[in-house]
């Protein structure tokens, strides 16, 4: 019989704070732990605070001071430095990785008996050497992700099972996803959750063949596109690095995969080929903007990699003509609006 | 002053007419004629010299919208078409028996003028017939040793039409 | 000159005498000497022509790909002017040949044109072919300067020519069937209506283009030996007789 226990939260904002009530009732089904939200600090067994805020930043370290017997969550990009027994949720507010954290708070808070009364295999042990072979390479983002398996073992039929027992088949050679009770914006969030969180299970033809029978192929390219922009956070994929020479292989289809301006500018430098430093200087975006660009690109491998060190970009003469040519071109979208 | 002007090219029955009439100030001068050879069980009509539309600047400078003839006998008129153009959209008709030929005989054809200025690529009725996939389209590039921006548009849609003339443009701006 | 059996011959009944073979660039349709036209008229010979069959009815005779028609393609290399009951040739199947050559391209490029000449959707009789025959015959007797005139389909593809000089009928053909569509939109982007004439003045010579009909058209090529007036007097005349003949 699960138990009920109440999660209390400090300084979310409101849209915030709408999503992880939501989110809350996916608990319901849970086998250990029902979360349920209250405005009582008090009769929390858990508190979540947004450390992204000055005020949450101070809130942290007093409750962490105070030696209560609530679980502290942390909320937020910035949480180096933090106590060990203080749970870690990076932005955005994901159900995936909430959920998880809810588990190991629920653990905490009922002295750890949480995962042995389960009664099932604990997930790391069925994710297998999968989840090592991506353990063991430079993290992607501090935590590793379902969407890192992916990128790694692109040749493979994976299923990906969630806590409450959904699941996805990726066919990562095909790019192609089948699903039958996760609607599109789960599929992502899955992508985007801890390894922890999901088993994953690889699958040989004759296996998937059966399972697929009446489902339909999607196409898994926007997905693992969208997952990858989502939780790059500015940090390189394994085996990238900053220094390192990139080219595009082949076009992304923007057109499928979303219209980003910034992203055609990208795609239309790549295709030349050039360093980081160079496209952020060119394009005057960040460069943790054109990192993620580059992560998206090669999780859906439309990138060639050099690792060798490039002189530093000079700076792009800009002759007259090509001067009037780009007033031309800036005329020519702003009278078609585009 | 040479006029400036984009060129849509591809194989009858495309969309370049269509695809113009979506943007252009007026209705395109087209040159259409009677097709009296096998063309005509796919269309009544053929361009025989070209489809011109115009965009008008804030500043009042015009811009060409040329589309060319689809038919290759008519070679002479894309050369004659092409000098001023800022760059090339070629709708390929995925329907066709050989779209992938179809292609890369326009990319050979103005090979020179894309050298020097830039292409996108529309393939038109994937909604009737999905194979090639765009997935095939980028290999048969790679294949070539090209990266060109290649989509599955429709070239009724103004909106479609405008993303190929924006990604072109996105592709001039950063060359 | 090489006059090559049009693929089309069999679905009239004409048989297929020679495999075709392709026409190499330099084995354009040549003759060793300008054509006495006049003897030849008097002689009641057929004037040196290199005359089209019509092709044949759409409805059931139409190869669905250019392929199903290359196993009966044929080509003669008789150097004589063929009687026309003899003759099963498609004008432009010869000067396709011709036209494939002038490209530079080296790929082997997809039947992109429908260009195939057996494709040609147009429909005549042999009395029909053989009196527009006799209209460029007279068109070239009256015009003194006149050295080539030409019936082509509006889409670029040549029917019926007489020619006196070296000139590439194909291109010809293709490139005023452009020119002549041109000046019908200009005429009407200039609210005039029924372009007439579209008149190219060269210094040596003209060349002017009008319509036939809905799917035909006629060029005369001449040099400054006949005046501009008579050219198109005659050339609107010839065209008149021949929209009679071959509606």
């Amino acid at each position: 019989m699960p138990q009920t226990l109440q999660l209390f939260s400090s300084q979310l904002s409101v849209s915030n704070l709408l999503t992880l009530k939501i989110f809350l009732g996916l608990t319901k089904t849970d086998r250990i732990a029902v979360w349920e939200y209250t405005d009582s600090a008090e009769a929390a067994a858990a508190v979540l605070i947004d450390t992204d805020t000055s005020e949450g930043n101070l809130q942290i370290k007093e409750w962490v001071n105070r030696k209560k017997p609530q679980v502290v969550i942390a909320f937020g990009n910035n949480n180096l430095g933090l106590p060990s027994d203080v749970l870690s949720l990076s932005r955005p507010l994901r159900s995936a990785e909430l959920l998880a954290v809810l588990q190991q708070a629920a653990s905490r808070f009922t002295g750890g008996s949480a995962d042995k009364g389960r009664g099932h295999v604990p997930v790391s042990t069925q994710v297998g050497a999968l989840a090592k072979e991506a353990d063991t390479s430079a993290s992607f983002v501090q935590t590793n992700r379902v969407l890192t398996v992916l990128y790694k073992d692109n040749d493979k039929v994976l299923k990906v099972i969630d806590r409450m027992g959904r699941s996805v088949i990726f066919d990562v050679g095909r790019r192609r996803y089948y699903a039958t009770n996760l609607v599109r914006t789960e599929v992502e969030d899955l992508l985007a959750s801890p390894l922890r969180s999901v088993q994953i299970q690889e699958m040989g033809s004759s296996e998937l063949a059966k399972e697929i029978q009446n489902i339909k192929a999607q196409d898994s390219d926007p997905l693992l596109w969208t997952a990858a922009l989502a939780i790059s956070n500015g940090q390189l994929l394994p085996g990238l690095a900053p220094q390192g020479f990139y080219r595009l292989n082949r076009w992304p289809d923007l057109k499928k995969l979303g219209a980003d301006p910034l992203h055609m500018k990208l795609a239309a430098l790549l295709r030349s080929g050039g360093s980081i430093d160079h496209f952020s200087h060119f394009t005057k975006a960040p460069v943790e903007s054109i990192i993620d660009f580059i992560n998206a690109c090669q999780v859906l491998h439309y990138l060639e990699y050099q690792q060798k060190s490039t002189p530093a970009a000079a700076p792009v003469e800009q002759k007259k003509s090509g001067d009037e040519k780009r007033g031309l071109f800036a005329r020519i979208r702003s009278r078609l609006g585009i | 002053m040479k006029q400036i002007k984009f060129i849509f090219t591809g194989p009858p029955g495309a969309g370049k007419t269509t695809a113009i009439a979506t943007i252009s100030e007026f209705p395109p001068v087209s040159t259409d004629v009677f097709s009296t050879d096998g063309l005509s069980k796919l269309k009544d009509t053929t361009t025989v010299a070209m489809d011109f539309g115009q965009i008008t600047l804030e500043n009042g400078q015009k811009i060409g919208l040329y589309g060319t003839p689809g038919q290759r006998r008519f070679k002479f008129m894309w050369d004659i078409l092409i000098q001023g153009g800022l760059g090339l959209i070629v709708l390929i008709d995925n329907r066709r028996p050989e779209p992938l030929k179809d292609l890369s005989m326009y990319l050979d054809n103005f090979a020179e003028f894309i050298e020097q200025t830039d292409a996108v690529i529309g393939v038109t009725c994937m909604d009737i017939k999905d194979t090639p996939t765009l997935d095939d389209y980028q290999e048969f590039l790679k294949e070539r040793g090209q990266i060109y921006p290649a989509f599955a548009v429709d070239a009724r849609s103004k909106d479609d039409v405008l993303f190929l003339l924006n990604t072109l443009l996105t592709c001039l701006e950063t060359s | 000159m090489k006059i090559k059996k049009g693929k089309l011959a069999s679905f009239f009944g004409f048989k297929s005498q020679n495999q075709e073979e392709p026409i190499e660039k330099n084995d354009l349709p040549s003759i060793d000497k300008p054509i006495d036209f006049g003897e030849d008229a008097h002689t009641g010979r057929p004037a040196f022509t290199d005359p089209v069959i019509a092709a044949f009815i759409a409805t059931g005779h139409v190869a669905d790909t250019p392929e199903d028609l290359s196993e009966s393609s044929t080509k003669t290399e008789d150097n004589r002017s063929v009687e026309l009951e003899e003759q099963a040739t498609v004008a432009g199947s010869f000067n396709e040949k011709v036209a494939d050559i002038d490209l530079e391209t080296a790929t082997q490029e997809p039947d992109m044109d429908y260009e195939n000449e057996e494709h040609l959707l147009v429909s005549f009789s042999k009395e029909q072919l053989a009196l527009s025959e006799n209209q460029l015959d007279e068109f070239m007797r009256v015009c003194p300067g006149a050295y080539g005139v030409l019936i082509s389909t509006v889409d670029g593809h040549e029917l019926l020519y007489l020619v006196k000089r070296d000139i590439p009928i194909h291109k010809i053909s293709t490139m005023n069937s452009s020119l002549l569509a041109l000046g019908e939109s200009i005429a009407r982007e200039s609210s005039q209506k029924l372009c007439q004439f579209v008149i190219l003045e060269n210094s040596d010579g003209r060349v002017v283009s009008l319509r036939i009909n809905d799917i035909l058209m006629l060029t005369c090529i001449s040099s400054k030996d006949t005046n501009l007036g008579m050219l198109l007097s005659v050339g609107r005349n010839t065209a008149g007789d021949l929209m009679k003949i071959l509606s």
